[in-house]
């Protein structure tokens, strides 16, 4: 069992388990955290969780491990792992069966004081433009190759049928299209899970959030942002709906055998992988993909909806209502890329798991917007709470894994949560606090209670004192719509 | 059981295969699935490959899900053998009326099939 002074503190915000401290382990773990945030995480499972991820063949640098964490299935929940392509395993379970959960960031020039009479209607309008909720369906039923397009092609499928702009795709991570997506890695069973669910937020703890810009910290990155304070933003929760949870179940399921077949011991069956230059290694990748490419056409559908839903209650009654992109970020994902490892440049797989890339200012791949500022890093807090606008630095390249936090991290689980708070309670003291909330069901709403998760605050002193994230700006919610 | 991530269910049965029908019941009262048996309901029929007890616990948990994700029926009545292609399941689905809380995918995190003196215990955790 690990303890406290297990940990070599390396600084306020930093702490160590050597790679000695097990005898399976590869590399060593590092923990962004304080030390009430890791006496937080000694918990529950999440810090043997991270040992567990540090014993993964081909497993370089060290195993990252957010303030954010908890407990997740085999890996944990605000983790970092990068594999060598050479040598080195992919791991479903490292990844998440929500592939490319994420979150997009939309801004406005709509002041607080013109909105405020119309925040009500906008709740109801955004319920009604952006399905949610249990067996929810999009408006279209997609054919196979309609489903194989979205495979392949993701955010630019959405711009071919009229849903997108190119500053849309511009502001979205790879464009919102990974390469290498490969249909024929898809089972039968995900693409029918797949068909009608496009343009649907879903359940759990997804949303949709219209929040008011409350603090700037970085003038200069708000402006290349479009962040104003006093106007009004929109944040988008949401992933891969079914189409990502069954593909992750197939081949957490396949790999059960794969890994015999490969002679690979593991502590945890749920850390199940391949081989990254095996056929069944890049078999998931490309299938996981297709997940990856369908959130992002989902996130961007969703985006398209929620702007009927402005334009319904506020033209003719405010100037410019227009959301404009500022961008969208996975948080569950295994990405190919290039890191500096014990002094050499290595082509790895970075499995983030609950943690979102965080590229600092001048890195390929970030739009000509933010390549003086760094990647958007987008980190919503509970329901209630503010939630956070961060840029990613050169110094999370090389502490982190070019990694960040994704949010505020469970404490609770969720009948300790709707043990403890009453649903139609917890909707009283929001709307006492001035937020709309539409919300499928009070149980619903009682387990993604704030008491249920960390303090966002905290989370994100961690990581812009730790040197990997800087602050931005500071959103406050008016409307939540919960799926 | 408490779980900081999702759901967990332990759960105890006198054999294997009551095993799964326990497991299924389980998985159905957690989410409050109301199903409706106005109608005969739909045949259903699936094999299962049988590997170790908790993996095919968890392949037989998330073909049920499938079933209620895609045509929105929950599976009841079930008659379980055993083949030599893997386990025959047979069951009847019905149209779901209605769910509370949806589960999104049976994990493997902490699964355990342990058999004891006098009954068989699972622990299996959701993903919702």
């Amino acid at each position: 069992m690990v303890k406290l002074n297990d940990f070599t503190r390396v600084s306020d915000y930093e702490w160590e388990l050597p790679a000695d401290f097990r005898s399976d382990m590869r590399v060593a773990v590092k923990f962004f955290a304080t030390r009430h945030l890791l006496e937080d995480a000694l918990g529950d499972l999440s810090i043997e969780q991270a040992i567990n991820a540090a014993t993964l063949p081909g497993v370089a640098g060290k195993v990252m491990v957010m303030p954010d964490v908890h407990q997740g299935y085999g890996f944990p929940i605000g983790g970092v792992a990068a594999t060598r392509f050479s040598d080195g395993v992919i791991s479903p379970g490292a990844i998440g069966y929500d592939i490319n959960c994420g979150v997009r960031l939309m801004s406005s020039r709509i002041r607080l004081e013109e909105s405020e009479p119309f925040l009500d209607k906008l709740s109801i309008a955004l319920d009604h433009y952006c399905p949610s909720g249990v067996g929810t369906k999009g408006t279209k039923k997609l054919s196979q190759k309609e489903l194989e397009d979205v495979c392949e092609q993701g955010s630019a499928w959405t711009r071919k049928a009229g849903a997108a702009t190119e500053m849309d795709l511009l502001r979205t991570e790879e464009m919102g299209q990974l390469k290498g997506a490969n249909p024929a890695a898809v089972s039968n069973r995900a693409f029918e899970r797949a068909k009608d669910q496009l343009g649907t937020l879903g359940s759990g703890n997804h949303f949709i959030e219209v929040d008011l810009v409350e603090q700037i910290f970085d003038s200069q990155a708000a402006q290349a942002m479009g962040l104003s304070v006093g106007c009004l933003s929109l944040m988008i929760h949401c992933g891969s709906r079914g189409f990502g949870h069954q593909i992750c179940t197939d081949y957490v399921q396949d790999f059960q055998s794969v890994v015999k077949r490969y002679g690979i011991h593991l502590p945890d069956r749920e850390l199940v992988c391949a081989p990254l230059d095996s056929p069944e290694g890049m078999r998931y990748l490309a299938a996981m993909r297709c997940a990856a490419n369908y959130a992002f056409a989902n996130r961007q559908l969703l985006a398209h909806q929620a702007r009927k839903a402005f334009e319904a209650v506020f033209a003719g009654k405010i100037k410019d209502w227009y959301l404009n992109q500022v961008y969208d970020i996975a948080h569950n994902m295994g990405k190919e890329e290039i890191h500096l490892i014990d002094g050499k440049e290595t082509r790895v797989c970075v499995h983030r798991k609950g943690a979102t890339r965080a590229f600092g200012p001048g890195e390929k791949g970030l739009p000509d917007a933010y390549s003086q500022i760094g990647q958007p890093v987008l980190v919503p807090g509970s329901m209630g709470t503010s939630s956070w606008v961060l840029t990613g630095t050169e110094a999370s390249m090389e502490r982190s894994l070019g990694s960040c936090c994704h949010g505020a991290g469970r404490v609770m689980s969720r009948s300790q949560a709707k043990r403890s708070v009453r649903g139609e309670e917890l909707r009283r003291e929001l709307r006492q606090a001035g937020i709309w909330v539409q919300a499928g069901s009070n149980a619903g709403l009682a387990e993604e209670a704030p008491q249920a998760y960390k303090d966002v605050d905290q989370v994100v002193q961690v990581v812009s004192g730790a040197g990997i994230a800087r602050k931005v700006a500071r959103l406050r919610p008016l409307v939540v719509v919960k799926g | 059981m408490s779980h900081t991530a999702d759901w967990a269910v332990k759960i105890w049965a006198m054999d294997y295969f009551d095993l799964l029908r326990i497991a299924a019941e389980a998985m159905y009262s957690l989410q409050m699935v109301e199903i409706d048996r106005r109608e005969p309901g739909i045949p259903i029929e699936f094999l299962v490959q049988d590997e170790d007890e908790e993996i095919t616990l968890v392949g037989f948990l998330s073909e049920l899900l499938y079933h209620q994700d895609t045509h929105f029926i929950a599976l009841d009545n079930f008659i379980i053998e055993m083949q030599q292609a893997g386990i025959r399941v047979c069951a009847v689905g019905f149209p779901i009326i209605r769910i509370e809380k949806e589960i999104k995918a049976v994990t493997y995190s902490g699964l355990k099939v342990q058999h004891l003196p006098q009954e068989i215990e699972a622990i299996v955790v959701f993903d919702v």
